[in-house]
């Protein structure tokens, strides 16, 4: 609960920087923290109380049943959104490198990193 | 002034959006019969303690591909946007000694360490990204201590050609030996034993591969950001 | 069937092998993204194929050897097929666009050029809703990469502006899938399907959160801002993509997403979308830069796909029906809009008005006219029978506000797009172009295969019948063989139509439908022999002019609704097409086509709240079996009116008529104006059980009537351009004819109808008469001509006959037409308005007075000493009208019996009316009389005689002088022609009536044009081009939906 509260407001964090900064690297990292904001919120929302992490060891409760197979007894946490987070963060990240170098060759051809500088298109 | 107003209005609203989800949340106690399925699923069938790592690669094979392709183009995105024609002069300050060595002497441990991670990813937490992050981490190392440092363009590219090219080919190899509904099926190979490094078919093969071709897809971005885009 | 993982499988390997490729040669990268894109698309046309002979066939496919929801599972079934083909093979033709930007770039263009694909096929053919996400990244990602294949600042900042806005979407679109995943504890979107309703707070806002996720990708107004950059300055081959291959998918994807909202997130999305299509439209037109344009009607296309699937799911059609609609409008967007996009790049003109460029390459115009006609949703393309379904759907449902904005948001549509198309066939020609191959041929194939397609569609679609595709088979017939000499085109014109006209036209039809048939087919064969008078090839006209026959046939021959409308409309374009062929015709056509075309929205309101007619049975036979209400009526009836130039919507008329080619305008005031008045005669058949004479609605119609007549009347008089005079002369007379119509009685549709035979005929005569007039003299203001009785007799003896066949003086049969009005107007007790009408044409008579005279009559100009006769071409023409007129003239009996047996079929003939020739015998119980017309005709024949050899007798005794000896006289006047007699003429009559005459509906049109110009301009102002503030626009954007929403 604490990390879904934490994530959104990370979230809100990125949004602010995204819609407040001026410079285009600044709003990039706005973008970045929004990302991060949501990864957070998909982790807790995969949190069962009290669970491990999904790897069937030790740690895990597991008993062997009368076909042969193994019953999990002990929690873990839902493992689908762990899953689909590790995709998430690569393809943020992915989306971040591709941003950053925009960045690197709009300040190459227009010299300025002022997302006010670059208003020339509209209407 | 008013846009301050605006933004305002727009972070309270974005926020009062996730009110009803966050007023109704509340931690469950035990999994939905979905997340059931999988953990006694890659435990039954793929043999596989790490159930993250039968989702990522088997169940949800296809997403991952999809993730591989996402880094694919970025690296190739990335290169083609900071092309440049020649190679700007390098001004930066020739390393001290305890970095240049240091940095020598611990890339070889980071890279077989990020080998330890993708390959044991069907066992225990890890895997090929992680894995190949913490490999491209080791020559960002190397990278940052050493100017006279190069990679092989050449060699990058090779390896995430082919390393992709290797991935699919191991997806088709299920389309083509255990029917049409098993792309990305890794059940070809034996599951071999509980807790055993070859074991639960080919996903060990399979994330090896992706840790390679994360890691030169990242070696390949920090080589673009450093030295500029190469002419593939 | 094929399996689609293969699919997958090869673009990927592709895609990681073409740097190893590369190292090789460039061009076998090149050629092998070529190669992989035609088998995709192969692959999806194989599927089809299996699929229609084997429609049970299962067409999921599950991944990894699980089955869903464990696994990811994609579904090839037809619909996945069609996208799969078509999206490939735009790729490929984009690609092919791209040709040289691949040579130059590298590699990672290719690969990334690639990956777009793959993303648009996963994204296509995933049933995982994650999935889908990852695919949308892709795809999102590789179009954010391939902008960069034009570095230049405007793409970079575009670039950036879309990748945050990009960003922001899919986050929204990620967080949505997560939260909803809490709920259902499943990522299948089938799986999804088959759970029952959750009804919690919390899910609705998952829910909103990933529609509204995949919404924004969608670029609906007003959250839009940096689509319409990127379109207006990413290279003309990337806008393309992104507005077909990419939105496609998406759209696709959120099609997929539909059936998962709850119908109030639904309602919303789809009145967003129509939102997005009215004000896209509406943006657009004032947009004079041609990419942003495009990038505003994209957004627009776009809106309107969203708001169809919405609206006709929200309205409980079957899917099949919903998805086949859509395909009209979907397959028409793909591919004018992508052709249009590239064809930006080949012109390499921003400027619409530099897109006079075209005019030099008459192959570049019409791939240029067929994507923009296409688009506008004119038959026979797709989008034109996606729109006549909506429509009928919309008003068999009462869905009247959805009606009226796409009604709308097409007529805005056309405003501009045919602006657009005036500017590149009638603007200033400019240099030429340079035209690679490579771009040529995406651009052809793109607009064969259009066209092809809407083809086989028009040929497959139930209710139409094969007489419906004629006029489309004579444009492609006659267009083919254009380059053939105008005589051998002409005889070839006049024989085909005169066979289909006797073997097929009539044969079917009632003696009304016969009448008209005659009207309008055979009035305009005569007139084709006009078209003849051209040297050479004259390319151009045929096409235009066949179709437009056809077309005027088949709106006789029409049995459906449908029939009649898609008949209407090839007509009104065949007319557009005519028009635009004039000099100085860019405006004029212009105004014709808008005002038809808000005439033909009215139409199809009104088609959609009238019962559904019978195919096979003639709608002129049923249509005195039916009736309507009066809503329909009204739409119907105004849309006529506009047709015919009724006062107050006559604002195109003089523009068009006078603007057009000469004998185009002999047709279109002859023979067109009547096909408003068979539509017209339909309403009222339609409407006569409820109405008589006396209801206020007729008597609201005899009014508009007389006073067409009358201000038709007045404003020709103070015309000095003779065709401009013709033109109101020609609103006059048709306003006699919509009174005449207004009676309801069985003598005022004789009438109405009697006039319009003559119309036709002394109309075409007097155009034809001066066509040759203005071939001559090479001007139309008729103080520059005179004299010219000497030079031109035939011409003139032509007017004269005419004139006197106008203003109802006898012995003419125009004077039996105005006298059967008069007559019947009386009979009803309408005396206001018959003392109107019958000062209008008193009127007449000063306007023709000054035709004749002013140009036959008085001196010859100095510089027209040397004109000769008119050719022969043009004389056949009015010799036919002339024996016409002569003919119904001395034997008035072979058309007015006629035309009581056909009156008599909706409205009998009443017992106490006869007549025989002229001599008209009334008993009614109102008006008696008893008036023997020919024994008149003797007597005024003598009238004229008598001065007339008075006159020849003392014109021996004249002295001539030569013309302007005022110059002599006195000083030098400043503009001499203004002291011919001939200028301004009547101006003294324009001093005591001039108020009358003031351009008030001038001034009225003109206001709602600045009108709509300026409030585009002010909503234009929202995107200010600043990256932040459209991100703020999303985000408030979503919070408004949101709140609409009203999640508690």
């Amino acid at each position: 609960m604490m990390v879904l509260i934490c994530g959104l407001l990370l979230m809100l964090i990125g949004i602010w920087a995204m819609l407040i900064k001026k410079n285009i690297i600044r709003i990039i990292i706005g973008f970045s923290i929004l990302d991060t904001g949501t990864h957070l919120v998909i982790v807790a929302i995969g949190y069962v109380k009290h669970a491990t992490a999904p790897i069937v060891d030790k740690a895990v409760n597991i008993s062997q049943n009368a076909e042969g197979g193994i019953q999990v007894l002990g929690k873990v946490v839902d493992p689908v959104p762990s899953a689909l987070v590790l995709t998430a963060i690569v393809i943020g990240l992915a989306v971040t490198a591709l941003l950053l170098s925009f960045a690197v060759r709009l300040y190459k051809v227009g010299n300025s990193l002022n997302i006010n500088d670059y208003e020339e298109l509209k209407w | 002034m008013i846009k301050y107003l605006l933004v305002f209005v727009a972070i309270i609203g974005i926020g009062y959006i996730f009110l009803p989800f966050v007023m109704e949340f509340s931690t469950p106690t035990k999994l939905n019969p979905l997340a059931t399925s999988y953990v006694q699923g890659s435990v039954n069938e793929l043999n596989m303690p790490n159930v993250v790592t039968a989702i990522v690669v088997t169940y949800r094979g296809l997403d991952t591909l999809g993730e591989v392709t996402v880094l694919f183009l970025a690296t190739a995105g990335v290169g083609f946007l900071l092309k440049r024609k020649h190679d700007m002069v390098n001004h930066r300050r020739k390393c001290s000694e305890i970095l240049c060595t240091g940095a020598s002497l611990l890339t070889p441990l980071i890279v077989l360490f990020g080998v330890y991670i993708f390959a044991h990813g069907h066992l225990s937490p890890g895997g090929g990204f992680q894995g190949g992050v913490v490999i491209a981490s080791g020559f960002l190392l190397l990278v940052m201590a050493n100017i006279s440092f190069h990679f092989s363009h050449n060699l990058i590219h090779f390896s995430e050609s082919i390393s992709g090219f290797i991935y699919v080919l191991l997806g088709l190899a299920g389309l083509v030996l255990l029917g049409a509904n098993s792309f990305l099926d890794p059940r070809y190979l034996p599951a071999g034993k509980w807790l055993d490094i070859v074991s639960t078919g080919a996903v060990p093969i399979i994330y090896s591969i992706i840790g390679i071709k994360g890691g030169s897809e990242l070696c390949s971005v920090i080589d673009s950001l450093q030295h500029g885009g190469t002419e593939l | 069937m094929v399996n689609p993982m293969l699919l997958l499988a090869m673009f990927l390997i592709t895609a990681f092998l073409i740097a190893l490729l590369d190292k090789l040669h460039r061009k076998i990268s090149i050629y092998t993204i070529y190669a992989v894109l035609l088998i995709a698309s192969g692959m999806g046309f194989w599927q089809l194929n299996t699929l229609l002979y084997n429609p049970n066939l299962s067409v999921v496919v599950f991944s990894a050897g699980f089955s869903a929801p464990l696994s990811i599972s994609l579904q090839f079934g037809v619909v996945e097929a069609v996208l799969v083909a078509l999206l490939n093979l735009f790729g490929f033709l984009g690609a092919s666009y791209l040709y040289r930007r691949f040579l130059q770039s590298g590699a990672q263009a290719i690969a990334l050029y690639l990956l777009v694909l793959l993303g648009a096929n996963g994204l296509v053919l995933t049933r995982d809703i994650f999935n889908s996400f990852v695919f949308l990244e892709i795809l999102s990602i590789a179009t954010y990469a391939i902008i960069a294949v034009d570095q230049n600042k405007n793409s970079l900042v575009a670039g950036i502006k879309y990748m945050l806005a990009g960003g922001i979407s899919s986050t929204l679109f990620l967080i949505g899938i997560v939260l909803a995943y809490r709920y259902t504890g499943t990522l299948n979107i089938d799986t999804w399907l088959s759970l029952s309703p959750i009804k919690t707070p919390g899910y609705t806002v998952a829910l909103f959160l990933m529609a509204i996720g995949v919404f924004i990708e969608l670029k609906p107004f007003p959250a839009n801002g940096w689509a319409l950059d990127l379109y207006q300055s990413a290279d003309k081959g990337v806008a393309s993509l992104i507005s077909s291959v990419n939105t496609a998918a998406i759209l696709f994807l959120y099609y997929k997403l539909m059936p998962l909202f709850t119908p109030a997130l639904l309602e919303i999305l789809t009145g967003a979308g129509l939102i997005s299509f009215v004000f896209g439209n509406l943006i657009a037109l004032r947009q004079k830069n041609a990419s942003r344009l495009l990038g505003y009607s994209s957004t627009a296309q776009t809106g309107l796909l969203v708001f169809s699937l919405g609206a006709l799911s929200l309205l409980g059609l079957p899917q099949g029906m919903v998805l086949r609609i859509a395909l009209g409008l979907f397959i028409t967007n793909l591919f004018a809009k992508s052709g249009l996009f590239w064809l930006c790049g080949v012109t390499k003109r921003n400027n619409l008005q530099d897109w006079s460029v075209l005019r030099s390459d008459s192959g570049l115009l019409i791939i240029f006219g067929i994507f923009a006609v296409a688009l506008m949703g004119f038959p026979p393309f797709p989008s034109f029978f996606a729109k006549w379904q909506i429509i009928q759907i919309f008003g068999a449902s009462q869905a009247w506000m959805w009606m009226a904005g796409l009604l709308i948001g097409s007529l805005l549509e056309v405003v501009y797009l045919m602006r657009w198309l005036g500017f590149a066939a009638k603007g200033e020609s400019q240099s030429t172009l340079e035209k690679p191959f490579s771009k040529l041929f995406p651009l052809m194939v793109s607009a064969l295969g259009l066209a092809s397609v809407s083809y086989y569609l028009t040929l497959m679609y139930p209710q139409i019948g094969t007489n419906s595709i004629y006029p489309i088979m004579a444009f492609i017939l006659f267009g083919l063989i254009d380059i053939l000499p105008v005589k051998l085109k002409g005889v070839l014109a006049i024989a085909a139509l005169s066979l289909w006209g006797w073997f097929v036209l009539l044969p079917p039809l009632p003696l009304m439908g016969q009448l008209f048939a005659l009207i309008l087919v055979g009035g305009s064969i005569v007139q084709i022999f006009a078209f003849m008078r051209y040297q050479g090839a004259a390319e151009g006209f045929f096409p235009s002019l066949t179709m437009l026959i056809f077309a005027l046939g088949n709106i006789v021959l029409a049995s459906t609704k449908l029939q009649f409308f898609l008949a209407w409309e090839l007509m009104t374009l065949a007319a557009y097409l005519l028009i635009l062929k004039g000099k100085k015709a860019r405006v004029a056509a212009l105004l014709f086509i808008v005002f038809s075309s808000f005439g033909a929205y009215l139409m199809l309101a009104g088609f959609s709240m009238m019962p559904n007619t019978v195919e096979g049975y003639l709608i002129i036979l049923q249509a005195n079996f039916m009736a309507i209400d009066w809503l329909p009526a009204l739409l119907l009836g105004v849309a006529f009116l506009i047709k015919m130039g009724a006062v107050g919507v006559h604002y195109w008329l003089p523009a068009a008529y006078s603007e057009a080619d000469d004998e185009t305008s002999s047709i279109l005031s002859s023979v067109l104006s009547k096909a408003g008045v068979f539509g017209l005669l339909m309403v009222l058949i339609l409407i006569s059980r409820f109405v008589s004479s006396s209801s206020i609605s007729m008597m609201a119609l005899g009014w508009i009537g007389v006073f067409t007549a009358f201000f038709g009347a007045l404003m020709a008089v103070f015309q000095e351009d003779a065709k401009k005079l013709l033109a109101y002369s020609s609103m006059s007379q048709l306003g006699y004819i919509v009174v005449g119509l207004s009676l309801m009685t069985h003598l005022g549709w004789v009438s109405a109808l009697y006039l319009a035979v003559n119309h036709l005929f002394f109309k075409g005569l007097i155009f034809m008469a001066m066509a040759a007039v203005f071939l001559r003299t090479g001007t139309r203001n008729m103080y520059e001509m005179g004299g010219l009785i000497k030079k031109m007799p035939i011409a003139f003896i032509s007017v004269l006959m005419g004139i006197i066949a106008v203003s109802g003086v006898p012995p003419l049969s125009g004077f039996g037409s105005k006298w059967f009005i008069y007559t019947s107007l009386l009979e009803q007790g309408r005396y206001l308005q018959t003392a109107l009408v019958f000062f209008s044409s008193a009127i007449a008579f000063l306007y023709l007075y000054r035709l004749i005279h002013t140009v036959f009559l008085g001196q010859a100009k100095p510089n027209q000493k040397d004109v000769k006769e008119a050719p022969i071409w043009l004389i056949i023409p009015q010799g036919i009208f002339i024996m016409a007129i002569m003919a119904i003239s001395v034997f008035p009996n072979i058309i007015t019996k006629p035309l009581s047996l056909a009156v008599g079929d909706y409205i009998a003939k009443p017992e106490w009316l006869n007549w025989d020739g002229y001599n008209l015998v009334l008993n009614s119980p109102t008006l008696h009389g008893n008036w023997n017309g020919n024994l008149v005709m003797y007597v005024t024949m003598g009238v004229f005689i008598i001065p007339l050899i008075w006159l020849l007798l003392v014109n021996a005794r004249t002295q001539k002088v030569k013309q302007f000896n005022i110059v002599f006289a006195a000083e030098r006047p400043y503009k001499p022609w203004t002291t011919h007699f001939a200028y301004n003429m009547f101006a003294h009559y324009e001093k005591a009536l001039g108020f009358l005459v003031k351009p008030r509906v001038t001034a009225f049109y003109k206001g709602v044009a600045e009108g709509f110009h300026s409030l585009s301009a002010t909503l234009a102002r929202i995107y200010t081009g600043n990256g932040q503030t459209y991100m703020l626009h999303i985000f408030l954007y979503t919070i408004f939906l949101y709140l609409l929403l009203g999640v508690k």
